[in-house]
């Protein structure tokens, strides 16, 4: 269930979308839904200020984890963000250069995100995984977007 | 360390609508919990199920399977962390320089010099001045069709430059707009042009901000400020890149050229720190491999 207040920003979003936001259909058909639902959070976070670094989609069993390298600068927030179709477990963790677990989002749900203020400038690497799901193959997006 | 949203949903969904208007993430937990034993990496974990995410995992081996599709700071990011570190300096400023034409240079030079000029477009977006934001956009288009860049996604920068000169399109939304369209155009080159063309757009634009950053630095003592040069893993990305490209094993002289600089760029990224006088040659290299373009 949503709060109101994301109920809100997302309807923030919609409008943002209305007004010139959008992206083109992704290239690849199948990927097109959870492209899309990466984009509204996204325009949500571009709403409020944020930048878009950039973003990614590709597809995965479950619970064999993607891995991306990230280079995340001190003093800078990140908003890491991800999304699977409906009714997918997708889980982001974040690890810094030493291995250890820097934060994660292990709800069960299919939009997880991750809000880091690094420690350090330096490489991470985050992990995408898809828990849970009843497909054999799973799309996902995921993006980084900053703010300072 | 970092601020934690993770959790429950509800904790989650507050935390991001909280942090994205601008209130910050209301979490406060340690995730990675101290004392903890480390558990299996879950990305070698082939059909067993992790409960809950490893505490530690093998950097080095996540490193080496890792994907960069997200890897190399965008230009604006620069300005941003500079901005994070104290430092009065604005890149924007300094980002006004001057394009090089195009016209006979091989498909490499083009793709690295349309990374710089979307790297410009993507810093001085909001700046304000229209005549010269209009200028950027059709430089970084003039790029984009000289590498064969999709007969839409140029339709969709003429759209943009369109809504801006327009005035539909309103300085503090082209930021984001571009950003977008930045991304979609690396998808585009990525999937159509090549993955050599379009890692070479992102180059371009990491040079750029390299260069731009190390000559506002020169002669300035801030440790936080130069310690954003200091990136050996993003340079030995791209230097193996170079290295492994067509071009390069073929003995193309421009990009053979690109590739000596980056290799002294390497020499000084693999100090701990950046002195002034590092940062100096920094901007030197930069500054060569740009003359190039």
């Amino acid at each position: 269930m949503k709060t109101p207040i994301l109920s809100a920003l997302f309807a923030g979003t919609a409008a943002m979308l209305s007004f010139g936001l959008q992206s083109p259909a992704p290239a690849q058909a199948d990927a097109a839904g959870v492209t899309k639902c990466l984009d509204e959070m996204v325009a949500g976070a571009a709403a409020q200020g944020r930048r878009l670094r950039a973003t990614d989609s590709d597809s995965t069993p479950a619970k064999e984890a993607v891995d991306y390298r990230l280079t995340l600068y001190k003093g800078m927030t990140y908003v890491l963000l991800g999304c699977a179709d409906e009714g997918v477990d997708l889980d982001l963790r974040l690890y810094d250069s030493a291995g250890n677990l820097v934060d994660k989002d292990g709800a069960e749900d299919n939009k997880p995100f991750v809000f880091v203020e690094p420690a350090a400038t330096g490489e991470y690497v985050m992990q995408v995984l898809v828990y849970k799901t009843d497909k054999a193959t799973n799309d996902f997006a995921v993006g980084i977007t900053y703010q300072y | 360390m970092s601020m934690t949203c993770d959790g429950k949903r509800l904790v989650s969904v507050a935390a991001l609508a909280g942090a994205l208007i601008g209130f910050g993430c209301g979490g406060g937990d340690s995730t990675a919990p101290a004392g903890d034993a480390p558990v299996a990496d879950a990305g070698d974990g082939g059909g067993e199920a992790a409960p809950e995410a490893a505490t530690k995992i093998d950097f080095e081996a996540a490193k080496s399977r890792g994907k960069t599709a997200m890897f190399v700071p965008a230009p604006t990011e620069f300005q941003a962390a500079l901005k994070a570190t104290g430092a009065n300096i604005d890149l924007t400023a300094l980002a006004a320089g001057h394009t090089r034409p195009i016209d006979g240079k091989s498909k490499q030079i083009v793709a690295l010099e349309t990374g710089v000029r979307v790297a410009d477009l993507l810093l001085t977006a909001q700046t304000g001045d229209k005549e010269a934001i209009s200028a950027r956009i059709a430089a970084a288009r003039e790029g984009l069709a000289g590498l064969g860049g999709d007969a839409a996604v140029l339709a969709r920068v003429d759209q943009v430059k369109a809504d801006f000169e327009a005035g539909i399109l309103v300085a503090d939304k082209l930021g984001a707009q571009l950003d977008i369209l930045a991304r979609d155009i690396q998808a585009d080159l990525d999937e159509n042009v090549g993955k050599d063309i379009a890692t070479l757009v992102q180059a371009g634009g990491w040079v750029q901000g390299v260069n731009l950053l190390s000559g506002a630095l020169a002669g300035k003592e801030n440790a936080d400020a130069a310690a954003l040069l200091h990136q050996p893993s993003v340079l030995e990305h791209f230097l193996s890149f170079l290295k492994d490209s067509a071009p390069a094993k073929a003995g193309d002289e421009s990009v053979g050229a690109v590739i000596a600089e980056m290799e002294k760029m390497g020499a000084l990224a693999g100090k701990d720190a950046l002195t002034a006088e590092d940062i100096s040659a920094l901007n030197g290299h930069t500054q060569a491999i740009l003359a190039k373009f």
